[in-house]
Protein backbone atom coordinates (compact mmCIF):
# COMPACT_ATOMS: atom_id res chain seq x y z
CA UNK A 1 0.00 0.00 0.00
CA UNK A 2 1.37 3.38 -0.97
CA UNK A 3 1.03 5.87 1.85
CA UNK A 4 3.32 8.45 0.34
CA UNK A 5 2.32 11.86 1.63
CA UNK A 6 2.94 14.69 -0.78
CA UNK A 7 3.78 18.27 0.03
CA UNK A 8 1.34 19.83 2.47
CA UNK A 9 -0.48 22.98 1.65
CA UNK A 10 1.37 25.31 3.92
CA UNK A 11 4.45 24.83 1.78
CA UNK A 12 2.52 26.14 -1.20
CA UNK A 13 1.91 29.56 0.19
CA UNK A 14 1.10 30.99 -3.20
CA UNK A 15 -1.48 28.41 -4.09
CA UNK A 16 -4.43 30.30 -5.56
CA UNK A 17 -7.08 28.60 -3.44
CA UNK A 18 -5.25 29.46 -0.28
CA UNK A 19 -4.70 33.04 -1.33
CA UNK A 20 -8.43 33.38 -1.80
CA UNK A 21 -9.23 32.51 1.75
CA UNK A 22 -6.61 34.89 3.02
CA UNK A 23 -7.93 37.82 1.11
CA UNK A 24 -11.22 37.57 2.86
CA UNK A 25 -9.70 38.27 6.23
CA UNK A 26 -6.69 40.45 5.46
CA UNK A 27 -5.61 43.38 3.37
CA UNK A 28 -3.97 42.36 0.12
CA UNK A 29 -0.49 43.53 1.10
CA UNK A 30 -0.52 41.39 4.21
CA UNK A 31 -1.72 38.31 2.37
CA UNK A 32 1.53 36.68 1.46
CA UNK A 33 3.00 37.09 4.92
CA UNK A 34 -0.18 35.84 6.51
CA UNK A 35 -0.16 32.68 4.46
CA UNK A 36 3.36 31.97 5.61
CA UNK A 37 2.58 32.58 9.28
CA UNK A 38 -0.79 30.94 9.59
CA UNK A 39 -0.25 27.30 10.20
CA UNK A 40 -1.61 24.70 7.91
CA UNK A 41 -4.24 27.20 6.93
CA UNK A 42 -6.86 25.34 8.90
CA UNK A 43 -7.62 28.19 11.25
CA UNK A 44 -8.12 30.46 8.29
CA UNK A 45 -10.79 28.21 6.87
CA UNK A 46 -12.54 28.22 10.23
CA UNK A 47 -12.40 32.00 10.49
CA UNK A 48 -13.44 32.71 6.94
CA UNK A 49 -17.17 33.06 7.09
CA UNK A 50 -19.57 30.97 5.13
CA UNK A 51 -19.94 33.84 2.63
CA UNK A 52 -16.33 33.34 1.62
CA UNK A 53 -16.89 29.63 1.19
CA UNK A 54 -20.01 30.17 -0.87
CA UNK A 55 -18.06 32.54 -3.13
CA UNK A 56 -15.24 30.01 -3.41
CA UNK A 57 -17.68 27.27 -4.39
CA UNK A 58 -19.43 29.51 -6.92
CA UNK A 59 -16.08 30.44 -8.46
CA UNK A 60 -15.12 26.77 -8.61
CA UNK A 61 -18.01 26.10 -11.00
CA UNK A 62 -15.99 28.04 -13.63
CA UNK A 63 -12.81 25.97 -13.16
CA UNK A 64 -13.72 23.12 -15.53
CA UNK A 65 -13.12 25.45 -18.49
CA UNK A 66 -11.09 28.28 -16.92
CA UNK A 67 -8.72 26.26 -14.70
CA UNK A 68 -8.40 25.61 -10.98
CA UNK A 69 -8.41 28.98 -9.23
CA UNK A 70 -9.07 30.58 -12.61
CA UNK A 71 -5.58 29.80 -13.96
CA UNK A 72 -6.35 28.40 -17.40
CA UNK A 73 -4.28 25.60 -18.91
CA UNK A 74 -5.77 26.02 -22.36
CA UNK A 75 -6.86 28.74 -24.74
CA UNK A 76 -9.81 29.64 -22.51
CA UNK A 77 -9.12 32.91 -20.69
CA UNK A 78 -7.75 32.93 -17.15
CA UNK A 79 -10.07 34.54 -14.61
CA UNK A 80 -7.53 34.76 -11.81
CA UNK A 81 -6.68 38.36 -11.09
CA UNK A 82 -9.30 39.87 -13.42
CA UNK A 83 -10.59 43.04 -11.85
CA UNK A 84 -13.98 42.85 -10.21
CA UNK A 85 -15.46 45.43 -12.57
CA UNK A 86 -14.10 43.74 -15.67
CA UNK A 87 -15.53 40.34 -14.72
CA UNK A 88 -18.91 41.72 -13.63
CA UNK A 89 -19.18 43.74 -16.85
CA UNK A 90 -18.26 40.74 -18.99
CA UNK A 91 -20.79 38.48 -17.27
CA UNK A 92 -23.53 41.11 -17.41
CA UNK A 93 -22.81 41.76 -21.10
CA UNK A 94 -23.13 38.02 -21.75
CA UNK A 95 -26.24 37.80 -19.59
CA UNK A 96 -28.05 40.69 -21.24
CA UNK A 97 -26.97 39.80 -24.78
CA UNK A 98 -24.80 42.89 -25.29
CA UNK A 99 -21.86 40.61 -25.95
CA UNK A 100 -22.19 37.70 -28.36
CA UNK A 101 -20.41 34.40 -27.79
CA UNK A 102 -21.05 30.68 -28.14
CA UNK A 103 -21.51 29.33 -24.63
CA UNK A 104 -21.01 32.16 -22.12
CA UNK A 105 -24.30 34.00 -22.76
CA UNK A 106 -26.12 30.73 -21.98
CA UNK A 107 -24.12 30.08 -18.80
CA UNK A 108 -24.16 33.68 -17.55
CA UNK A 109 -27.97 33.64 -17.55
CA UNK A 110 -27.86 30.86 -14.96
CA UNK A 111 -26.25 33.00 -12.26
CA UNK A 112 -27.95 35.75 -10.24
CA UNK A 113 -26.45 39.24 -10.22
CA UNK A 114 -25.38 38.71 -6.62
CA UNK A 115 -23.67 35.43 -7.52
CA UNK A 116 -21.84 37.11 -10.40
CA UNK A 117 -20.54 39.74 -7.97
CA UNK A 118 -19.42 37.05 -5.52
CA UNK A 119 -17.58 35.22 -8.31
CA UNK A 120 -15.96 38.46 -9.51
CA UNK A 121 -14.85 39.37 -5.98
CA UNK A 122 -13.32 35.97 -5.51
CA UNK A 123 -11.34 35.99 -8.78
CA UNK A 124 -10.23 39.60 -8.28
CA UNK A 125 -8.86 38.56 -4.89
CA UNK A 126 -6.70 35.91 -6.57
CA UNK A 127 -4.73 38.65 -8.30
CA UNK A 128 -4.42 40.83 -5.22
CA UNK A 129 -1.61 38.79 -3.73
CA UNK A 130 0.32 38.17 -6.96
CA UNK B 1 9.31 28.64 5.65
CA UNK B 2 7.97 28.15 9.15
CA UNK B 3 4.46 26.86 9.01
CA UNK B 4 4.12 24.71 12.07
CA UNK B 5 4.00 27.12 15.03
CA UNK B 6 0.26 27.25 15.64
CA UNK B 7 -0.70 23.83 14.41
CA UNK B 8 -1.40 22.12 17.72
CA UNK B 9 -3.83 24.82 18.78
CA UNK B 10 -5.56 24.65 15.43
CA UNK B 11 -5.93 20.92 15.56
CA UNK B 12 -7.15 20.85 19.11
CA UNK B 13 -9.82 23.29 18.20
CA UNK B 14 -10.82 21.34 15.15
CA UNK B 15 -10.81 18.05 17.01
CA UNK B 16 -13.13 19.55 19.57
CA UNK B 17 -15.41 20.65 16.78
CA UNK B 18 -15.33 17.17 15.33
CA UNK B 19 -16.39 15.62 18.58
CA UNK B 20 -19.08 18.23 18.93
CA UNK B 21 -20.37 17.19 15.54
CA UNK B 22 -20.42 13.59 16.60
CA UNK B 23 -17.99 12.49 13.92
CA UNK B 24 -16.01 9.36 14.66
CA UNK B 25 -12.29 10.06 14.90
CA UNK B 26 -10.05 7.04 15.21
CA UNK B 27 -7.23 9.03 16.80
CA UNK B 28 -5.03 6.09 17.63
CA UNK B 29 -4.74 5.05 14.02
CA UNK B 30 -3.96 8.47 12.62
CA UNK B 31 -0.52 8.89 11.10
CA UNK B 32 1.79 10.86 13.34
CA UNK B 33 -0.22 10.33 16.52
CA UNK B 34 2.63 8.49 18.21
CA UNK B 35 5.05 11.34 17.69
CA UNK B 36 2.75 14.17 18.68
CA UNK B 37 2.99 15.61 15.16
CA UNK B 38 0.00 17.56 13.84
CA UNK B 39 -2.97 15.30 13.29
CA UNK B 40 -5.51 15.40 10.55
CA UNK B 41 -8.89 16.63 11.61
CA UNK B 42 -10.67 13.86 9.87
CA UNK B 43 -10.17 11.06 7.42
CA UNK B 44 -11.85 10.82 4.08
CA UNK B 45 -11.58 7.80 1.81
CA UNK B 46 -12.46 8.34 -1.85
CA UNK B 47 -13.27 5.33 -4.01
CA UNK B 48 -12.62 5.87 -7.72
CA UNK B 49 -10.13 8.21 -9.38
CA UNK B 50 -12.19 9.51 -12.30
CA UNK B 51 -13.67 12.95 -12.87
CA UNK B 52 -15.67 12.79 -9.62
CA UNK B 53 -13.30 11.02 -7.24
CA UNK B 54 -10.07 12.73 -8.29
CA UNK B 55 -11.69 16.16 -8.10
CA UNK B 56 -13.19 15.41 -4.68
CA UNK B 57 -9.84 14.20 -3.33
CA UNK B 58 -8.01 17.27 -4.60
CA UNK B 59 -10.58 19.82 -3.48
CA UNK B 60 -11.02 18.32 0.01
CA UNK B 61 -7.26 18.63 0.49
CA UNK B 62 -7.22 22.12 -0.99
CA UNK B 63 -10.24 23.50 0.83
CA UNK B 64 -9.19 22.04 4.18
CA UNK B 65 -5.71 23.47 3.61
CA UNK B 66 -4.33 19.99 3.99
CA UNK B 67 -6.01 19.42 7.36
CA UNK B 68 -8.22 16.56 6.22
CA UNK B 69 -6.48 13.29 5.47
CA UNK B 70 -7.56 11.95 2.07
CA UNK B 71 -6.92 8.47 0.68
CA UNK B 72 -7.90 7.75 -2.92
CA UNK B 73 -8.49 4.10 -3.80
CA UNK B 74 -8.21 3.36 -7.51
CA UNK B 75 -6.93 0.22 -9.22
CA UNK B 76 -5.59 1.87 -12.40
CA UNK B 77 -2.31 3.79 -12.32
CA UNK B 78 -3.40 6.33 -14.90
CA UNK B 79 -6.56 8.23 -15.66
CA UNK B 80 -7.85 7.72 -19.21
CA UNK B 81 -10.54 10.21 -20.20
CA UNK B 82 -13.79 9.03 -21.74
CA UNK B 83 -14.51 12.54 -23.06
CA UNK B 84 -12.45 12.92 -26.26
CA UNK B 85 -12.00 9.13 -26.52
CA UNK B 86 -14.21 9.04 -29.62
CA UNK B 87 -11.38 10.90 -31.37
CA UNK B 88 -9.22 7.82 -30.76
CA UNK B 89 -11.97 5.63 -32.25
CA UNK B 90 -12.03 7.98 -35.26
CA UNK B 91 -8.25 7.93 -35.51
CA UNK B 92 -7.40 11.62 -35.16
CA UNK B 93 -5.88 11.25 -31.67
CA UNK B 94 -4.12 8.48 -29.78
CA UNK B 95 -4.70 7.09 -26.31
CA UNK B 96 -1.74 9.02 -24.93
CA UNK B 97 -3.70 12.22 -25.52
CA UNK B 98 -6.42 10.99 -23.14
CA UNK B 99 -4.06 9.71 -20.47
CA UNK B 100 -3.20 11.70 -17.34
CA UNK B 101 -1.09 10.59 -14.37
CA UNK B 102 -2.68 10.66 -10.92
CA UNK B 103 0.68 11.47 -9.33
CA UNK B 104 -0.12 15.19 -9.17
CA UNK B 105 -2.79 14.40 -6.57
CA UNK B 106 -0.10 12.95 -4.31
CA UNK B 107 2.73 15.30 -5.14
CA UNK B 108 0.89 18.61 -5.19
CA UNK B 109 -2.02 17.89 -2.87
CA UNK B 110 -0.90 15.21 -0.44
CA UNK B 111 -3.60 12.74 -1.44
CA UNK B 112 -2.61 9.20 -0.45
CA UNK B 113 -2.94 7.02 -3.53
CA UNK B 114 -3.80 3.38 -2.93
CA UNK B 115 -3.90 1.10 -5.97
CA UNK B 116 -6.59 -1.31 -4.96
CA UNK B 117 -10.28 -2.07 -5.42
CA UNK B 118 -12.91 -1.44 -2.76
CA UNK B 119 -15.03 -4.53 -2.14
CA UNK B 120 -17.20 -3.69 0.85
CA UNK B 121 -18.31 -0.97 3.24
CA UNK B 122 -19.28 -1.20 6.90
CA UNK B 123 -21.21 2.02 7.48
CA UNK B 124 -21.58 1.32 11.23
CA UNK B 125 -17.87 0.88 11.90
CA UNK B 126 -17.07 3.34 9.11
CA UNK B 127 -14.57 1.12 7.38
CA UNK B 128 -14.10 0.17 3.74
CA UNK B 129 -12.63 -3.19 2.77
CA UNK B 130 -10.19 -3.51 -0.12
CA UNK B 131 -9.49 -6.49 -2.39
CA UNK B 132 -6.00 -6.80 -0.89
CA UNK B 133 -7.61 -7.53 2.50
CA UNK B 134 -6.81 -4.13 4.01
CA UNK B 135 -9.53 -2.15 5.76
CA UNK B 136 -9.48 1.64 5.76
CA UNK B 137 -11.25 3.66 8.46
CA UNK B 138 -13.05 6.83 7.47
CA UNK B 139 -15.01 9.69 8.94
CA UNK B 140 -16.60 10.27 5.55
CA UNK B 141 -16.54 8.01 2.52
CA UNK B 142 -16.88 9.32 -1.04
CA UNK B 143 -17.93 6.82 -3.69
CA UNK B 144 -17.32 7.82 -7.29
CA UNK B 145 -17.42 4.39 -8.90
CA UNK B 146 -18.80 5.33 -12.31
CA UNK B 147 -20.98 2.79 -14.04
CA UNK B 148 -20.85 -0.96 -14.37
CA UNK B 149 -21.59 -2.11 -17.90
CA UNK B 150 -24.10 -4.96 -17.74
CA UNK B 151 -22.88 -6.97 -20.72
CA UNK B 152 -23.85 -10.15 -18.89
CA UNK B 153 -27.50 -9.10 -19.05
CA UNK B 154 -27.45 -9.03 -22.87
CA UNK B 155 -28.28 -12.54 -24.15
CA UNK B 156 -25.37 -13.72 -26.26
CA UNK B 157 -22.95 -11.25 -24.70
CA UNK B 158 -22.69 -13.15 -21.43
CA UNK B 159 -19.32 -14.77 -22.08
CA UNK B 160 -15.74 -13.52 -22.03
CA UNK B 161 -15.29 -14.67 -25.61
CA UNK B 162 -18.36 -12.78 -26.86
CA UNK B 163 -17.28 -9.68 -24.97
CA UNK B 164 -13.85 -9.81 -26.59
CA UNK B 165 -15.45 -9.81 -30.06
CA UNK B 166 -18.31 -7.38 -29.47
CA UNK B 167 -16.89 -4.31 -27.77
CA UNK B 168 -18.47 -1.43 -25.86
CA UNK B 169 -15.44 0.93 -25.65
CA UNK B 170 -17.56 2.86 -23.12
CA UNK B 171 -14.71 3.00 -20.64
CA UNK B 172 -11.67 4.55 -22.26
CA UNK B 173 -8.57 2.38 -22.48
CA UNK B 174 -7.91 -1.05 -23.97
CA UNK B 175 -11.40 -1.31 -25.49
CA UNK B 176 -11.02 2.08 -27.19
CA UNK B 177 -7.89 0.85 -28.96
CA UNK B 178 -9.46 -2.52 -29.75
CA UNK B 179 -12.48 -0.88 -31.39
CA UNK B 180 -10.17 1.35 -33.42
CA UNK B 181 -8.33 -1.79 -34.63
CA UNK B 182 -11.60 -3.44 -35.66
CA UNK B 183 -12.46 -0.37 -37.74
CA UNK B 184 -9.01 -0.29 -39.31
CA UNK B 185 -9.27 -3.98 -40.20
CA UNK B 186 -12.74 -3.56 -41.72
CA UNK B 187 -13.11 -3.70 -45.52
CA UNK B 188 -14.27 -0.63 -47.43
CA UNK B 189 -17.97 -1.13 -48.04
CA UNK B 190 -18.46 -2.67 -44.60
CA UNK B 191 -21.00 -1.76 -41.93
CA UNK B 192 -20.24 -0.41 -38.46
CA UNK B 193 -23.31 -0.64 -36.21
CA UNK B 194 -23.67 0.85 -32.74
CA UNK B 195 -26.53 -0.19 -30.44
CA UNK B 196 -27.62 2.30 -27.77
CA UNK B 197 -29.50 1.33 -24.59
CA UNK B 198 -32.51 3.11 -23.10
CA UNK B 199 -31.48 6.28 -21.24
CA UNK B 200 -30.11 7.04 -18.70
CA UNK B 201 -26.60 5.96 -19.61
CA UNK B 202 -23.13 7.49 -19.30
CA UNK B 203 -22.63 10.44 -21.65
CA UNK B 204 -25.96 10.95 -23.48
CA UNK B 205 -24.45 12.53 -26.65
CA UNK B 206 -21.50 10.09 -26.71
CA UNK B 207 -22.95 7.43 -29.03
CA UNK B 208 -23.93 10.02 -31.63
CA UNK B 209 -20.53 11.70 -31.38
CA UNK B 210 -19.00 8.28 -31.96
CA UNK B 211 -21.13 7.86 -35.09
CA UNK B 212 -19.70 11.19 -36.32
CA UNK B 213 -16.13 10.15 -35.61
CA UNK B 214 -16.46 6.76 -37.30
CA UNK B 215 -18.13 8.48 -40.28
CA UNK B 216 -15.30 11.03 -40.36
CA UNK B 217 -12.86 8.13 -40.66
CA UNK B 218 -14.94 6.28 -43.26
CA UNK B 219 -15.36 9.40 -45.41
CA UNK B 220 -11.61 9.74 -45.69
CA UNK B 221 -10.44 6.12 -45.67
CA UNK B 222 -13.38 3.83 -46.52
CA UNK B 223 -15.97 5.95 -48.33
CA UNK B 224 -18.24 3.06 -49.38
CA UNK B 225 -18.79 2.03 -45.75
CA UNK B 226 -21.84 2.69 -43.55
CA UNK B 227 -22.50 3.75 -39.96
CA UNK B 228 -25.76 2.35 -38.56
CA UNK B 229 -27.04 3.93 -35.33
CA UNK B 230 -29.50 1.53 -33.69
CA UNK B 231 -31.10 3.42 -30.81
CA UNK B 232 -33.40 1.87 -28.21
CA UNK B 233 -34.65 5.41 -27.51
CA UNK B 234 -37.41 7.05 -29.56
CA UNK B 235 -35.03 9.83 -30.65
CA UNK B 236 -31.44 11.04 -30.35
CA UNK B 237 -31.07 11.70 -26.60
CA UNK B 238 -28.90 14.84 -26.80
CA UNK B 239 -28.12 17.61 -29.34
CA UNK B 240 -30.52 15.89 -31.75
CA UNK B 241 -30.87 18.67 -34.33
CA UNK B 242 -27.13 19.31 -34.40
CA UNK B 243 -26.28 15.65 -34.95
CA UNK B 244 -28.99 15.29 -37.61
CA UNK B 245 -27.58 18.28 -39.45
CA UNK B 246 -24.02 16.94 -39.26
CA UNK B 247 -25.12 13.55 -40.59
CA UNK B 248 -27.03 15.19 -43.46
CA UNK B 249 -24.43 17.83 -44.37
CA UNK B 250 -21.14 16.03 -43.75
CA UNK B 251 -21.89 12.34 -43.61
CA UNK B 252 -24.79 11.93 -46.05
CA UNK B 253 -24.91 8.38 -47.40
CA UNK B 254 -22.71 7.17 -44.56
CA UNK B 255 -24.72 7.57 -41.32
CA UNK B 256 -28.18 6.08 -40.97
CA UNK B 257 -30.14 6.64 -37.77
CA UNK B 258 -32.84 4.18 -36.65
CA UNK B 259 -34.88 4.91 -33.46
CA UNK B 260 -36.79 2.42 -31.28
CA UNK B 261 -34.33 -0.40 -31.84
CA UNK B 262 -34.61 -2.40 -28.64
CA UNK B 263 -31.85 -5.01 -28.48
CA UNK B 264 -32.87 -8.52 -27.45
CA UNK B 265 -29.90 -10.74 -28.34
CA UNK B 266 -26.45 -10.71 -29.86
CA UNK B 267 -24.76 -13.42 -31.91
CA UNK B 268 -21.10 -12.65 -31.35
CA UNK B 269 -19.84 -15.19 -33.90
CA UNK B 270 -21.69 -13.59 -36.81
CA UNK B 271 -21.73 -10.07 -35.31
CA UNK B 272 -25.50 -9.97 -35.51
CA UNK B 273 -27.82 -7.95 -33.30
CA UNK B 274 -31.45 -8.98 -32.85
CA UNK B 275 -34.25 -6.60 -31.90
CA UNK B 276 -37.69 -6.74 -30.34
CA UNK B 277 -39.53 -5.53 -33.43
CA UNK B 278 -37.22 -5.03 -36.39
CA UNK B 279 -35.17 -7.46 -38.47
CA UNK B 280 -31.77 -8.50 -37.19
CA UNK B 281 -28.75 -6.45 -38.28
CA UNK B 282 -25.51 -8.10 -39.29
CA UNK B 283 -22.44 -5.83 -39.15
CA UNK B 284 -18.74 -6.00 -39.90
CA UNK B 285 -18.00 -4.14 -36.69
CA UNK B 286 -20.71 -4.42 -34.03
CA UNK B 287 -20.43 -2.03 -31.07
CA UNK B 288 -22.92 -2.69 -28.25
CA UNK B 289 -23.41 -0.23 -25.40
CA UNK B 290 -24.85 -2.40 -22.63
CA UNK B 291 -27.33 -1.19 -20.02
CA UNK B 292 -25.62 0.42 -17.04
CA UNK B 293 -25.90 0.93 -13.32
CA UNK B 294 -23.89 2.42 -10.46
CA UNK B 295 -20.52 0.76 -9.89
CA UNK B 296 -20.52 -2.36 -7.70
CA UNK B 297 -19.16 -0.71 -4.55
CA UNK B 298 -22.21 1.57 -4.40
CA UNK B 299 -24.37 -1.52 -4.30
CA UNK B 300 -22.12 -3.17 -1.72
CA UNK B 301 -22.43 -0.05 0.45
CA UNK B 302 -26.23 -0.24 0.25
CA UNK B 303 -26.43 3.14 -1.47
CA UNK B 304 -28.36 1.98 -4.56
CA UNK B 305 -31.91 3.24 -4.07
CA UNK B 306 -33.40 4.09 -7.49
CA UNK B 307 -34.62 1.45 -9.94
CA UNK B 308 -32.09 -0.98 -8.51
CA UNK B 309 -29.52 1.00 -10.50
CA UNK B 310 -28.64 4.43 -9.14
CA UNK B 311 -27.96 6.18 -5.83
CA UNK B 312 -30.26 8.91 -4.52
CA UNK B 313 -28.30 11.67 -2.79
CA UNK B 314 -28.97 14.84 -0.83
CA UNK B 315 -27.88 17.49 -3.33
CA UNK B 316 -26.59 19.83 -0.58
CA UNK B 317 -23.88 17.34 0.40
CA UNK B 318 -24.12 14.47 -2.11
CA UNK B 319 -24.52 12.19 0.91
CA UNK B 320 -26.48 9.04 0.24
CA UNK B 321 -30.09 9.40 1.37
CA UNK B 322 -29.84 5.92 2.85
CA UNK B 323 -26.27 5.38 4.13
CA UNK B 324 -25.04 8.07 6.52
CA UNK B 325 -21.43 9.16 6.11
CA UNK B 326 -21.30 7.87 2.54
CA UNK B 327 -21.33 10.37 -0.33
CA UNK B 328 -21.90 9.36 -3.95
CA UNK B 329 -20.77 11.32 -7.02
CA UNK B 330 -20.86 11.22 -10.78
CA UNK B 331 -22.54 8.76 -13.10
CA UNK B 332 -23.59 6.55 -10.17
CA UNK B 333 -26.19 8.96 -8.80
CA UNK B 334 -29.87 9.25 -9.56
CA UNK B 335 -29.73 12.64 -11.25
CA UNK B 336 -32.22 15.45 -10.88
CA UNK B 337 -34.03 16.97 -13.88
CA UNK B 338 -31.77 17.85 -16.78
CA UNK B 339 -28.56 16.60 -15.19
CA UNK B 340 -26.72 14.32 -17.62
CA UNK B 341 -24.26 11.64 -16.58
CA UNK B 342 -21.17 13.52 -17.71
CA UNK B 343 -17.58 13.98 -16.59
CA UNK B 344 -18.18 17.70 -16.26
CA UNK B 345 -21.13 17.06 -13.95
CA UNK B 346 -19.12 14.57 -11.87
CA UNK B 347 -16.44 17.25 -11.41
CA UNK B 348 -19.10 19.72 -10.28
CA UNK B 349 -20.74 17.19 -7.94
CA UNK B 350 -17.29 16.65 -6.43
CA UNK B 351 -16.80 20.32 -5.60
CA UNK B 352 -20.19 20.62 -3.88
CA UNK B 353 -19.37 17.42 -1.97
CA UNK B 354 -15.83 18.58 -1.10
CA UNK B 355 -17.07 21.89 0.33
CA UNK B 356 -19.76 20.06 2.32
CA UNK B 357 -17.36 17.41 3.65
CA UNK B 358 -14.85 20.05 4.79
CA UNK B 359 -17.63 22.03 6.47
CA UNK B 360 -19.11 18.95 8.18
CA UNK B 361 -15.70 17.80 9.42
CA UNK B 362 -15.25 21.25 10.93
CA UNK B 363 -18.59 21.08 12.70
CA UNK B 364 -20.14 23.73 10.46
CA UNK B 365 -23.24 23.44 8.29
CA UNK B 366 -22.72 22.96 4.54
CA UNK B 367 -23.55 25.65 1.99
CA UNK B 368 -27.36 25.43 1.81
CA UNK B 369 -27.57 26.76 -1.78
CA UNK B 370 -25.18 24.86 -4.06
CA UNK B 371 -24.93 25.70 -7.76
CA UNK B 372 -23.51 23.65 -10.58
CA UNK B 373 -23.27 23.80 -14.33
CA UNK B 374 -22.77 21.44 -17.23
CA UNK B 375 -20.84 22.11 -20.41
CA UNK B 376 -20.55 19.30 -22.89
CA UNK B 377 -18.82 19.44 -26.26
CA UNK B 378 -19.28 16.80 -28.95
CA UNK B 379 -16.72 16.53 -31.72
CA UNK B 380 -18.37 16.41 -35.14
CA UNK B 381 -15.10 16.18 -37.11
CA UNK B 382 -11.50 16.07 -35.89
CA UNK B 383 -11.71 19.81 -35.16
CA UNK B 384 -15.32 21.03 -35.26
CA UNK B 385 -17.53 20.81 -32.23
CA UNK B 386 -20.99 21.61 -30.84
CA UNK B 387 -22.03 22.14 -27.23
CA UNK B 388 -24.91 21.82 -24.83
CA UNK B 389 -24.84 23.55 -21.46
CA UNK B 390 -26.99 24.24 -18.41
CA UNK B 391 -26.86 25.84 -14.96
CA UNK B 392 -28.57 24.23 -11.96
CA UNK B 393 -29.46 25.98 -8.68
CA UNK B 394 -30.61 24.30 -5.50
CA UNK B 395 -34.29 24.72 -4.69
CA UNK B 396 -34.63 24.57 -0.91
CA UNK B 397 -38.38 23.94 -1.02
CA UNK B 398 -38.20 21.08 -3.50
CA UNK B 399 -34.88 19.91 -2.02
CA UNK B 400 -33.34 19.35 -5.43
CA UNK B 401 -31.17 20.98 -8.07
CA UNK B 402 -33.22 22.57 -10.82
CA UNK B 403 -32.06 23.85 -14.21
CA UNK B 404 -32.34 27.64 -14.41
CA UNK B 405 -35.08 28.47 -16.89
CA UNK B 406 -33.87 30.68 -19.74
CA UNK B 407 -30.25 29.71 -19.16
CA UNK B 408 -28.24 27.05 -20.92
CA UNK B 409 -28.70 25.92 -24.48
CA UNK B 410 -27.06 24.54 -27.57
CA UNK B 411 -24.69 25.68 -30.31
CA UNK B 412 -26.37 27.37 -33.24
CA UNK B 413 -24.02 25.48 -35.55
CA UNK B 414 -20.82 23.45 -35.34
CA UNK B 415 -17.60 25.44 -35.58
CA UNK B 416 -13.86 25.16 -35.38
CA UNK B 417 -13.94 27.82 -32.66
CA UNK B 418 -16.06 25.54 -30.49
CA UNK B 419 -13.66 22.73 -31.35
CA UNK B 420 -10.85 24.84 -29.87
CA UNK B 421 -13.01 25.42 -26.78
CA UNK B 422 -13.61 21.68 -26.52
CA UNK B 423 -9.87 20.95 -26.48
CA UNK B 424 -9.33 23.75 -23.95
CA UNK B 425 -12.16 22.33 -21.83
CA UNK B 426 -10.47 18.92 -21.84
CA UNK B 427 -7.11 20.33 -20.87
CA UNK B 428 -8.58 22.39 -18.06
CA UNK B 429 -10.90 19.76 -16.60
CA UNK B 430 -8.18 17.10 -16.65
CA UNK B 431 -5.94 19.51 -14.74
CA UNK B 432 -8.78 20.63 -12.46
CA UNK B 433 -9.37 17.01 -11.46
CA UNK B 434 -5.83 15.64 -11.41
CA UNK B 435 -3.13 18.30 -11.33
Amino acid sequence: MNFHIGARYHRHARHPEQRAEETNVTQPIAVFAAVILVTGGASVAAQAGSDAEVARSLAATCANCHGTGGVSQGTTGSLSGMSRDELVRAMQDFKTGRRAATIMPQLAKGYTDAQIEQIADWYAAQGASK
Amino acid sequence: MNATGGAPRTNLRRRALLHAAGAAVAVGALPGSATGAPRATGRVVVIGGGFGGATAAKYIRMWSNGAVDVTLVEPDAEFVSCPMSNLVVGGSRDLGYLTVSREGLARRHGVKLVRDTATGVDPEKRTVRLASGTALAYDRLVLSPGVDLLSDQVPGLDSVEAQSRILHAWKAGAQTIALRRQLEAMRDGGVYAIAIPIAPFRCPPGPYERACQVAWYFRRAKPRSKVLVLDANPDITSKAALFRKAWADLYGGIVEYRPNYSLTRVDAATRTAEFEVQDAVQADVLNILPPQRAGAIARAAGAVTANDRWCDVDFVTFESVRVKGVHVLGDAIQTATGMPKSGHMANQHAKICAAAVVALLSGRPPNPAPVLNNACYSMITDRDSVHVCSVHQYDAEKKTLLPVQGAGGLSTAMSEQEGAYAFAWAKNIWADALA
